[in-house]
């Protein structure tokens, strides 16, 4: 669709100035016009009014995002406090559990590899005997 | 708008979750997950492996790690006791971890003499094993060897 208008002696125009023509010729043939006519042109204009959507720029559709995010941000809110809750249990679970296998793997690789052997550790009267062995 | 709120909320567990997955594994590789080298340090283990807790295989995949560290005396001392080790009791294992830990606080002449005194005291008659004065019996678990533990402190 083109944006320029053909005058009748053949200058051409915007749409804009078309249209604001269009609205002068309304306006003063609706002078001319019988109430009813002039309450159905009335209530035409309105509807069409509240059709007519505006092409919105960068700035309206950055403003129109950050109102849609402001709206949904207290959901917002508790999810991300109860995915933080959630990654700290497993975090504080993660860090028991790695630090318990890091005891167990070094006392067992010590106790393992040790000269002496298990029995001597599993024998509870040894450091009993040792005790007595070394003040006697 | 509430399906939206919990659409977004089941998203953000679902990701957290997803998240903590990829950082900490759940479980401890099975058997046959293991590669090569783990398969011959480990090969005393094989019965017993599918059976153990998490933590258990985590700990020896830890220690099969370590094991190219380790002299040829002590990597031959580790092969012969891996099988009898896991198949002591938990509460068996837990008392000779104590009584090592308890061990190692022993002045050094006598940590390097212990072997020697092993020997000495298992040449010993069971009666001459036992310390002269009766301790007198344990009102809970673990008493008796807490007082000895303790000896070493």
């Amino acid at each position: 669709m083109t944006d320029q208008h053909q005058r009748p002696k053949g200058e051409t125009f915007s749409d804009a100035a078309f249209a604001r023509r269009i609205v002068g010729n309304l306006s003063a043939a609706a002078h001319h016009t019988d109430e009813a006519v002039a309450e159905r042109l009335k209530a035409a204009r309105l509807r069409a009014l509240e059709a007519h959507r505006p092409e919105r720029g960068t700035l309206a559709r950055l403003f129109s995002a950050v109102r849609a995010v402001c709206s949904l941000r207290p959901v917002l809110r508790q999810s991300v406090a109860m995915a933080a809750v959630v990654v700290l249990v497993l975090a504080g679970d993660h860090w028991t559990t790695t630090s318990l296998v890091l005891e167990l793997e070094e006392v067992d690789a010590a106790l393992l590899t040790d000269e002496l052997p298990i029995d001597a550790y599993l024998d509870s009267d040894f450091p009993a005997w040792l005790q007595q062995d070394s003040s006697s | 708008m509430v399906a939206a709120r919990l659409l977004l909320l089941i998203a953000c567990l679902f990701f957290s979750a997803l998240a903590t997955a990829r950082v900490m594994p759940l479980a401890a590789p099975v058997w046959a997950e293991l590669n090569a080298r783990q398969h011959e340090v480990l090969a005393p283990l094989v019965d017993d492996w599918d059976g153990m807790e998490p933590v258990s295989r985590r700990k020896w995949l830890g220690i099969s790690d370590r094991y190219d560290r380790l002299s040829a005396d002590e990597q031959a001392r580790i092969q012969r006791r891996m099988r009898d080790w896991v198949r002591l009791n938990p509460d068996e294992r837990s008392r000779a971890r104590m009584q090592y830990r308890a061990m190692q606080k022993l002045p050094p002449d006598r940590r390097s003499n212990l072997h020697a005194e092993w020997e000495r005291y298992q040449n010993l008659p069971p009666e001459g094993r036992r310390p002269a004065e009766a301790t007198p019996a344990p009102r809970r678990p673990g008493a008796a060897l807490q007082g000895q533990v303790d000896i070493f402190r």
